[in-house]
């Protein structure tokens, strides 16, 4: 595998490229297609103000071709110029760096705990009896099933509203974290319980572990060595989804829990029609989402020995 | 849904086309200021929620409501409005308006400090007004503010004159909104463009010291020390009681009311009309309310356009819809009928229009028959040379709330018994723009909020269409009105200028131009221990006069 690692790295590097350009592209055009940017500046309020329209347009370049915009566009977004804000007429990028870090901790703690649910879930349940089995089913298709803003006003009335114990609002270290994070995690651990135990079960029933077994392996021993490996494949496949449903469900949670972040700061752009900072925000999701792809590709031959045979073949 | 709360106009007023913004300013007779138990003390916090961060954080260039409720105890004004309407020295201890309603002369308190040690002057009132003006602020509501203003001219250290275009009377309530006050001119002249991002850039002379900013989550505010320049009818002039409040961003209403129920609030704003029943079962909650002074939520039928260019037909459809009974229906009580353009707590209502107009079935159908809507269509419509009696009503779907969503249908179902047709048109934001510009509609919808009856130029006056910044969306062209509010703004005494608001309220009802109907209002909910939590002039918390027991 190491040797093809810049090969690997090139081609990843290439078509992250060629996804982003796609998103810029879209983003672009899609927002222009949506309407005139002047009345999203303005508001309704002002759109007809006279006089007023064709300063904003002047002053944000939005009185030349469409076509020259969007090359302009694109050769500031190669400088890592994201423009600027229409509605709190400040950077871009200056706008979203603060609010990067509250999601991402979001986000990082959601996945984790998540995962952690799961394969509790998984090396609890697997191979059980069928009532144990049917009873986990229900649950776990219960947590995929509930929103997570749901689910996170569930929790908010239960254990900031009744019982007091985690703050309502706000980022107070680790107590203001529990909740949103557990309103994310718990519908991804349905999920990923579900996919983890059917592999975990699959290879269960595999000759190499009956012959362990045979051998005097606990099975807690060769579920750290071996079998867990393999159900935390499909898992790994899943994390482009993984990052969909933490970034889709981090925009809601954010709300209802009163968090900074960038879902706030994408809800309040859409409302606002700050495009600049909506095309930043998918933009970036973007990236995130090509990075994520990529550590997942490289994770794949550690945790799974016989593709390390065939990358090297 | 917070955007459609964040948005306000005083006087430009678009708004009240597009039904943006619940209202503010008020002064209501529901209203008591909450605690009455034991002597002030000085000290403590709260922390206050409210509904979103606003749009941005220079009162100049803000049209939001909320910019106002957060930052009214930062920023003080030349003048106060109180809440009958007339005026009091703050910054400005005394004023003149020149005969020709051109100059306003005011004489400035000399001892008034910025909270950064900058004196207040006359220096910094013309270096404010001209930040207004000046195009690269992109103001809109606070330059709306200031009417036809020309020049502010500095004839004295503490003395300045404000030099008019053209006579304009609302200036006086205009210098009293939170939207005409002062930034210090240190930070106009360091950082102008970094005022809108709040925190340490926010410099005024209130009894509040803006001492930081989490974006998105909340924002500090600590007591100035050595404040004592609060208007005279203030309960309490010096300094402030609380060492701090912090405003919190809670943009979902469960979680606002939830986080007030369990303690974790002082005080939540705009608490849902739907919650107020459980919330009053409360001992330790209480509820602090007030109308919007402005307009009720308003129909213009615009007169432009058949069927409504004929009196008789636009009289008949505002005689079709019970409106006291929609509104008792729809909010159980919760909010009032307006009976005029303006709201009752409004300067300038006039209470002897509530018997010009109202309900009347029977007048309906008979004025209908009268022009010509004799025949009955399939569907059980009104017909006149084989065309249905069929109207358009356009809002902008995204700023229209659910409350008045289900007036819409309301009033459809109303019309509808004596065979009118209503269209609901939901419009996206470009496309109401265009639509209101251009006339292409039968009806519009809006409640704008205001400081007194000046507001009806922006609604009535001819040249005052939606196309060009105006609210005129019934589209009246009357020079009767026309002459009345121009007269108003050469009017320089209040009872004088009500005399004549008085008038043009007759008049657009007599005439049908609008249907007035429900008056919504804003409610906080304010813990037990937070005493002497009251609303002042606009609807906003005297927060300098709160504290906690």
């Amino acid at each position: 595998m190491y040797a093809s690692l810049p090969r690997f790295l090139l081609r990843r590097l290439l078509t992250g490229i060629l996804v982003l350009w796609g998103a810029v592209t879209v983003t672009f055009f899609a927002v222009s297609a949506a309407g005139d940017q002047v009345d999203a500046i303005l508001g309704p309020q002002a759109a007809n103000l006279p006089g007023l329209r064709e300063r904003v347009a002047a002053e944000y370049g939005l009185d030349r071709p469409l076509p020259v915009q969007y090359l302009d566009r694109l050769a500031s977004l190669a400088t890592g110029d994201f423009g600027r804000s229409y509605q709190r007429s400040q950077p871009v990028t200056r706008l979203l760096g603060s609010q990067i870090l509250p999601t991402l901790q979001l986000a990082l703690s959601a996945a984790l705990v998540g995962l952690l649910l799961a394969l509790i879930a998984t090396v609890i349940t697997a191979g059980r009896g069928r009532i144990v089995r049917t009873g986990t089913s229900v649950f776990e298709v219960l947590a995929v099933a509930v929103p997570p803003f749901w689910l996170g006003i569930l929790l908010l009335s239960l254990f900031s509203f009744n019982l007091r114990w985690f703050p309502a609002f706000g980022s107070h270290g680790i107590s203001g974290l529990v909740l949103p994070t557990l309103a994310l995690a718990i519908p991804l651990a349905g999920v990923l319980a579900q996919v983890m135990r059917q592999e975990l079960e699959l290879v269960e029933g595999r000759p190499f572990v009956l012959s362990a077994r045979a051998r005097g392996q606990s099975r807690l021993g060769l579920l750290l060595r071996h079998t867990l490996r393999h159900a935390l494949l499909p898992a790994t496949t899943m994390s482009a989804w993984v990052l969909g449903t933490l970034v889709g469900g981090a925009v809601l949670v954010e709300k209802v829990f009163s968090r900074p972040g960038l879902g706030t700061v994408l809800v309040n752009a859409v409302q606002h029609r700050d495009t600049p900072v909506v095309s930043a925000v998918v933009i970036l999701a973007a990236l995130i989402f090509v990075v994520a792809n990529a550590l997942a590709d490289m994770l794949y031959p550690v945790i799974d020995a016989r593709l390390r045979e065939t990358s090297r073949a | 849904m917070h955007s459609r709360r964040s948005f306000l106009t005083l006087s430009v007023g678009s708004l009240a086309v597009f039904g943006l913004g619940s209202g503010l300013v008020a002064c209501g007779e529901d209203s008591s200021p909450s605690g009455t138990g034991g002597t002030p003390k000085s000290g403590g916090s709260i922390t206050f929620a409210t509904t979103a961060e606003p749009d941005s954080w220079d009162l100049h260039v803000s049209v939001s409501t909320l910019s106002s409720l957060i930052l009214r105890a930062v920023y003080d004004s030349l003048v106060y409005q109180k809440t009958d309407g007339t005026f009091e020295p703050w910054l400005a201890k005394s004023w003149e308006i020149s005969d020709d309603g051109l100059r306003y002369t005011f004489q400035l308190r000399d001892d008034v400090t910025f909270h950064d040690g900058t004196p207040f002057n006359a220096e910094a009132v013309k270096a404010n007004f001209d930040h207004i003006v000046d195009p690269a602020t992109k103001s809109r509501n606070s330059k709306t503010l200031l009417g036809p203003y020309d020049r502010t001219e500095v004839t004295g250290d503490f003395s300045v004159v404000v030099h008019l275009k053209s006579p304009h009377s609302p200036l006086l309530g205009a210098l009293s909104s939170p939207y005409l006050s002062f930034h210090s001119p240190a930070v106009l002249r360091a950082n102008p463009a970094d005022i809108t991002s709040g925190g340490k850039f926010l410099v005024s002379t209130g009894p509040f010291v803006s001492s930081s900013l989490t974006p998105g989550q909340n924002a500090v505010f600590t007591r100035r020390p050595g404040y004592r320049w609060a208007p005279a009818s203030a309960s309490h002039p010096g300094e402030a009681y609380l060492d701090q409040y912090v405003v919190q961003f809670l943009a979902d209403d469960a979680a606002r009311v939830g986080a007030l129920t369990s303690g974790q609030l002082d005080v939540a704003d705009q608490i849902p009309a739907t919650r107020l029943a459980q919330l009053r079962t409360q001992p330790s909650i209480k509820l602090v309310s007030r109308e919007t002074v402005g307009s009720p939520f308003t129909y213009s039928l615009n007169t432009t356009r058949a069927p409504f260019d004929n009196r008789d037909v636009r009289v008949a459809f505002q005689s079709a819809v019970d409106t006291e009974a929609i509104t008792q229906g729809l909010f159980q009580g919760v909010y009032s009928s307006g009976r005029s353009v303006l709201t009752s707590s409004t300067p300038g209502y006039d209470k002897s229009v509530e018997g010009i107009w109202g309900y009347d079935r029977n007048r309906a159908i008979s004025l209908l028959e009268k022009a010509g809507f004799t025949a009955t269509d399939s569907e059980g419509y009104r017909a006149r040379d084989g065309r249905r009696l069929s109207v358009t009503l356009a809002f902008a779907a995204s700023f229209t709330s659910e409350e008045q969503r289900n007036y819409h249908t309301a009033l459809k179902d109303a019309v509808k018994q004596v065979g009118f047709e209503v269209v609901l048109r939901p419009l996206d934001t470009p496309s109401i723009v265009q639509a209101f510009a251009t006339g292409d509609y039968h009806l519009g919808s809006g409640s704008p909020s205001a400081i007194d009856g000046s507001i009806l130029r922006t609604l009535f006056y001819s040249s005052q269409l939606p196309g060009v910044g105006g609210a005129n969306a019934a589209r009246v062209n009357d020079p009767e009105v026309d002459g009345w509010l121009d007269e108003a703004l050469r009017t320089r005494d209040v009872a004088g200028q009500n005399v004549l608001y008085g008038k043009v309220q007759h008049k657009v009802l007599a005439e049908a131009y609008v249907l007035p109907t429900f008056v919504s209002k804003r409610t906080y909910g304010v813990q037990e221990r937070v005493q002497g939590f009251a609303l002042g002039a606009g609807n906003l918390p005297t927060l300098s006069e709160v504290w906690v027991s």
